[in-house]
């Protein structure tokens, strides 16, 4: 089992881990014998994708010696998962899976080398049932790039657990939310332990490989980002290709009979169909641009399509809407689904809680950084940490606010409320932007040492602190460019 | 079938979990087993099929939740069917050679 690192130009241990696959397959395919065999299992549907494509149009593989398996493949799948041995047979030479392969699936064929490639977005023990599915393998490479640790995150221990469970009835009660269902502390618990899961994947499927596997060796691999980048960039320009030329009545049909794809071609029908529904008048327009434009509009068509797929930015952009222009239908069909079944880990729940606070105590004045020219983050201005006096007027506003109190039964502490905000901003889509700057303290604080080696203090220290882009701003270049426009589309759903 | 109380095995998956589908169904006289419990504890919490699931673990005779990972399931016992979980735990030597 050998684990992953990368390192930085500056040499330390870096977070970003993409490439490093194609960096693998350099090692693997020019020196292998033709009865080699591989396999790749991830958990990132564009990455997998990525890896095929480039195992094909740059490795040289045939189609026929590669055998993707995900959600875009049902056809394909269909024959993989009864029978994954026969599949693979003889000319196979690179299987790679995603957790469409779950765990039911038992690969008794033998592969010469492995690669797990994980991101965070199935917990570490899935990630080594994965692994699993390949039951012989001669040799596994893991990466699982680490994630900045967040300054100020506040310790999560039994006493706290208890106090925020006894606190819990008032937070679902503040929704008008049925109170004393059995599984209310598992929801808590869930939801605050997926946090730190996600914080520390990276850690945690190194855990469980040392206490699962015989020996676990790290090796450095030199990443070759910018290739890898270009190609995801490539898939993404495909699947917009693809969706902008499906059939989206069929697609919608399907929808309408809950059939999920079964052919190939399905799967961009379904999915065009989903996006039209959200997006109506973008994909009416986005489809006529791309079947009737020149080269230059159609090429647009792609850019704004792609952008129109990334869910994430797509779906803060709507929490931020949501928040930021209160409209009676949201809100009271935000109202009766609390009325429901909810709990503390309901996406409904989550949402109501960061709304109510971005709107009660006014967020929206924490962004203030712009694009263009030089970045300063400054203290006085536009940066924050549990220290600056505005994060601190907005604490005493949110111990004044009973109904806030109630919403946030995990915040006790400045620090804690520091987390809760930040956690509010990144859901609304605000970008981060963290920083060390120098400022003033109370007490000297060590400053290097002089040149007889004397410690040397001075009345500044350097302290973290994050500032917020303003919303506009916030995003992918395209993104940016092009705000108004996406933000009418999406006032428009 | 499920509804007729009829004899037999039936496997799931969660998505169909719903007061449509299996909300007549009684539960009372059934062993549910649940497979990759912590993957299933995870993703189901928040989402609609959880009151049916709830209901089911309540009301069902015998749980049975199977993970891999003991190790990790020191905090899973869910509240109303601890007992079943409990008072057959068992610890299979060779359960990490079959991840």
């Amino acid at each position: 089992m050998k684990w992953i690192e990368t390192r930085t130009k500056a040499g330390d241990i870096s977070f970003d881990h993409s490439g490093v696959a194609l960096t693998i397959f350099d090692s693997w395919f020019p020196v292998s014998k033709p009865d080699d065999r591989y396999i790749v299992v991830t958990d990132n549907r564009v990455a997998a994708k990525s890896v095929y494509e480039w195992a094909i149009r740059v490795i040289g593989l045939k189609e026929s010696e590669v055998i993707l398996v995900c959600s875009e493949t049902p056809e394909q799948n269909r024959l993989f998962m009864p029978d994954p041995d026969g599949c693979i047979g003889e000319g196979v030479r690179l299987v790679i899976l995603t957790p469409t392969a779950q765990s039911g699936l038992d690969i008794q064929i033998p592969f010469t080398a492995g690669l797990g490639l994980f991101c965070g977005v199935v917990p570490g023990t899935q990630a080594l049932q994965l692994i699993g599915r390949a039951r012989q393998c001669g040799e596994w490479f893991v990466s699982a790039p680490r994630r900045a640790i967040d300054e100020g995150e506040g310790a999560f221990d039994e006493v706290k657990l208890q106090r925020c469970l006894s606190r819990l009835p008032e937070a679902l009660q503040e929704v008008g939310a049925a109170i004393g269902k059995k599984s209310d502390g598992w929801a808590f618990w869930q939801r605050e332990i997926g946090k730190i899961w996600q914080q520390f994947n990276s850690e945690a499927i190194h855990w469980l490989l040392k206490k699962y596997y015989a020996s676990v060796e790290t090796v450095e691999l030199m990443a070759r980002r910018q290739d890898f980048k270009r190609q995801v960039s490539k898939v993404k320009t495909r699947e917009a290709e693809q969706v902008l030329s499906g059939n989206g009545e069929h697609g919608a049909s399907l929808r309408e009979d809950e059939k999920l794809p079964y052919y190939d071609s399905e799967v961009w029908d379904y999915k065009l169909a989903e996006e039209t529904e959200k997006y109506p008048k973008v994909y009416a327009a986005l489809i006529d641009a791309y079947e009737s434009g020149d080269e230059a509009t159609r090429e647009d068509a792609i850019i704004t399509t792609k952008t129109f797929l990334n869910k994430r930015q797509m779906d803060s952009l709507k929490n931020y809407i949501q928040a930021e222009e209160p409209n009676e239908d949201d809100d009271q069909a935000l109202q009766e689904r609390q009325a429901g079944y909810t709990n503390y880990s309901s996406s409904h729940f989550k949402k109501l809680q960061y709304q109510e606070l971005y709107r009660s105590l006014g967020l929206v004045s924490l962004a203030k950084l712009k694009r263009g020219g030089k970045l300063n983050l400054d203290p006085n201005e536009n940066a924050f940490n549990e220290n600056t006096p505005r994060i601190q007027k907005l604490w005493q506003s949110f111990q004044k606010n009973s109904r806030l109190r109630n919403l946030f039964p995990i915040v006790e502490t400045i620090q804690d409320f520091f987390k809760v905000v930040k956690s509010a901003m990144s859901y609304l889509g605000f970008q981060k932007q963290g920083g060390t700057v120098r400022v003033k303290v109370d007490q000297p604080a060590p400053n290097g040492t002089d040149r007889n080696g004397q410690q040397r203090f001075s009345n500044t220290a350097p302290k973290y602190f994050v500032g917020w882009f303003i919303r506009a701003e916030s995003g992918t270049k395209f993104f940016c460019e092009n705000f108004e426009m996406i933000i009418k589309a999406v006032r428009d759903r | 079938m499920l509804e007729t109380g009829q004899e037999g095995l039936f496997l799931m998956c969660y998505e169909s979990l719903s007061d449509y589908h299996t909300g007549k169904v009684d539960f009372s006289n059934a062993v549910v087993v649940v497979d990759e419990w912590a993957g299933v504890r995870a993703e189901i919490i928040g989402k609609s099929v959880m009151p049916e699931f709830e209901r089911i673990l309540t009301e069902a005779q015998t749980v049975v939740a199977l993970d891999a990972f003991w190790v990790m399931q020191i905090a899973i016992f869910f509240p109303p069917t601890g007992r079943a979980i409990a008072s057959s735990w068992i610890r299979h030597p060779a359960s990490h050679r079959s991840l």
